[in-house]
């Protein structure tokens, strides 16, 4: 079986869901207890991806998820750096962290100009939302990028988001 | 016999338990006879009521006994169990271990608080005996590695060394003892240096071996990291150090690799490192230029050019 390594960096505002998104898929886990992100976290998880073809390809998916608070910035640049795909998270209860989706887009194609790009509207299970699935999908077109709605408390979509962008990996 | 039985017995309920006593004696069935309802009467010889007599005294008995014994018993067995369970705890010295322990543990503390001069006094001689013991040790080892090599070395490798030495003004001897020093390299990793991903990784120990992908990845970050905070430009990283093991840094245009070392790094190595990361380098020039993520093409060619360095140095002493 092919063997195929790939960088995927999770970007977004703080509090948006980036850490418990990546929990959700490495771990299965959900944790009420939001504990900020210093700096970076990189978890790895391997998934066995279908190709066009009829193969499969074993995917490693390196996810870096960078801390979304302003103080850390001026690191994300670097971190950011040859990454394949990225996942652009936004939350439905608050409609200024998809707005802000564009600057991470910008800073992203700056060191990564061909990294494959996901939107994800989190927090789908929240009773509390002030963003529209049609703001949503508008935002996305906007940006290029397909867009999903998920929620990591109770895991809805967020398998299909990282099966997803592995297949458009796997396909570069 | 019985109504011997049956007097005995009136005589001690009433001294002993009284009024309360008698009524559960009524209420239990057993019946007074003999001295009070003239149980002389009765004939000596008359077996039926004789038996059923015995009966009776002995449930009157047993009864007497419940009454007067049984909070008492009751507190025995509670007690015989305790001394039961205490008898095991001590018996079994792993569990009597870790019912001490943490009392014991604290009991320590506060005397190395309260006494610390007289502890100090105390194990001066024994620690002192220690320190002395390894140094002596870790000498003697040196001794017989630098004899090691001094027999093993050729003729022309020692003229060699002592032209060295001449010219650069360090005795023959403690080059000897420089080259001695004991060293082990324990991991070998070759990363991608933009994205982070592992191109190739060997260990010393499969069963020690953390997880070698998410490494390569955390040490891009740290090095990023170092170079955002420290400033400097790039490639600045040269190692890391933690307790007596070294993380060796040596970066290529595409690539850099990293090695887990224990012990003093041997003369030269960083330059092999350096030789090795750029001859690696120009043979996977292309590859490393558009790498996306497949790193088996490059294996044997990372395994010919890095895996002689887990067997360079020599053992660190236990």
């Amino acid at each position: 079986m092919r063997k195929v390594s790939k960088k995927v960096c999770l970007l977004g505002d703080f509090a948006v869901g980036k850490t418990s998104l990546v929990r959700r898929f490495v771990y299965d886990l959900f944790d009420e207890k939001y504990i900020s992100t210093i700096g970076v976290k990189v978890s790895r998880k391997t998934v066995a991806v279908p190709t066009v073809d009829g193969a499969v390809v074993e995917l490693t998916m390196m996810l870096w998820d960078l801390a979304g608070s302003e103080d850390f910035s001026q690191m994300r640049g670097s971190y950011m750096r040859g990454a394949a795909g990225a996942i652009l998270v936004c939350d439905l209860t608050r409609p200024e962290s998809l707005a802000n989706l564009d600057s991470y887009l910008a800073d992203l194609r700056q060191v990564s100009p061909q990294a494959m790009v996901i939107v994800v509207a989190n927090k789908s299970d929240s009773p509390d939302q002030h963003l529209l699935l049609s703001q949503v999908e508008a935002g996305a077109a906007r940006l290029g990028a397909k867009c999903f709605v998920t929620s990591a408390r109770t895991g809805e979509n967020v398998e299909d988001v990282f099966r997803n962008l592995g297949r458009t990996l796997v396909e570069l | 016999m019985g109504r011997l039985v049956d007097a005995a017995v009136d005589e001690l309920v009433e001294q002993q338990a009284g009024p309360l006593a008698m009524q559960m004696l009524e209420t239990s069935g057993v019946e007074k006879s003999g001295v009070e309802t003239g149980g002389m009467d009765q004939p000596p010889d008359s077996h039926p009521s004789d038996r059923g007599d015995g009966l009776e005294e002995d449930e009157a008995l047993s009864t007497l006994q419940k009454i007067l014994l049984g909070t008492d018993r009751n507190q025995i067995e509670t007690l015989a169990a305790d001394v039961d369970r205490l008898r095991h705890r001590v018996d079994d010295k792993s569990a009597l271990a870790a019912a001490v322990a943490p009392i014991l543990g604290e009991a320590i503390r506060r005397q190395i608080q309260d006494s610390r001069e007289e502890i100090i006094d105390a194990l001066y001689p024994v620690i002192g005996q220690i320190v002395v013991r390894a140094v002596s040790q870790a000498i003697r080892d040196l001794a017989r590695s630098i004899d090691e090599k001094l027999q093993a070395a050729t003729d022309f490798q020692r003229i060699g060394q002592r032209i060295k030495g001449f010219f650069s003004g360090v005795p023959d001897s403690q080059l000897a003892l420089r080259s001695a020093l004991p060293c082990t390299v324990q991991e070998v990793y070759l990363i991608h240096r933009e994205s982070g991903l592992l191109l190739w990784h060997a260990t010393r120990s499969e069963e020690n071996s953390a997880d070698s992908e998410l490494i390569g990845s955390m040490l891009t970050a740290i090095r990023d990291f170092a170079e955002q905070v420290l400033g400097g430009g790039k490639d600045r990283l040269h190692q890391l150090q933690f307790g007596d093991r070294e993380l060796i840094l040596e970066f290529a245009r595409y690539s850099y690799v990293g090695v887990v070392m224990d012990g003093v790094m041997p003369t030269g190595f960083r330059w092999d490192l350096h030789e090795s990361i750029y001859a690696f380098e120009k043979e996977s020039i292309d590859f490393l230029r558009q790498y996306k993520g497949e790193a088996s093409t490059v294996q044997e060619a990372a395994r010919q050019r890095f895996e002689p360095f887990l067997s360079l140095g020599t053992e660190v002493a236990p």
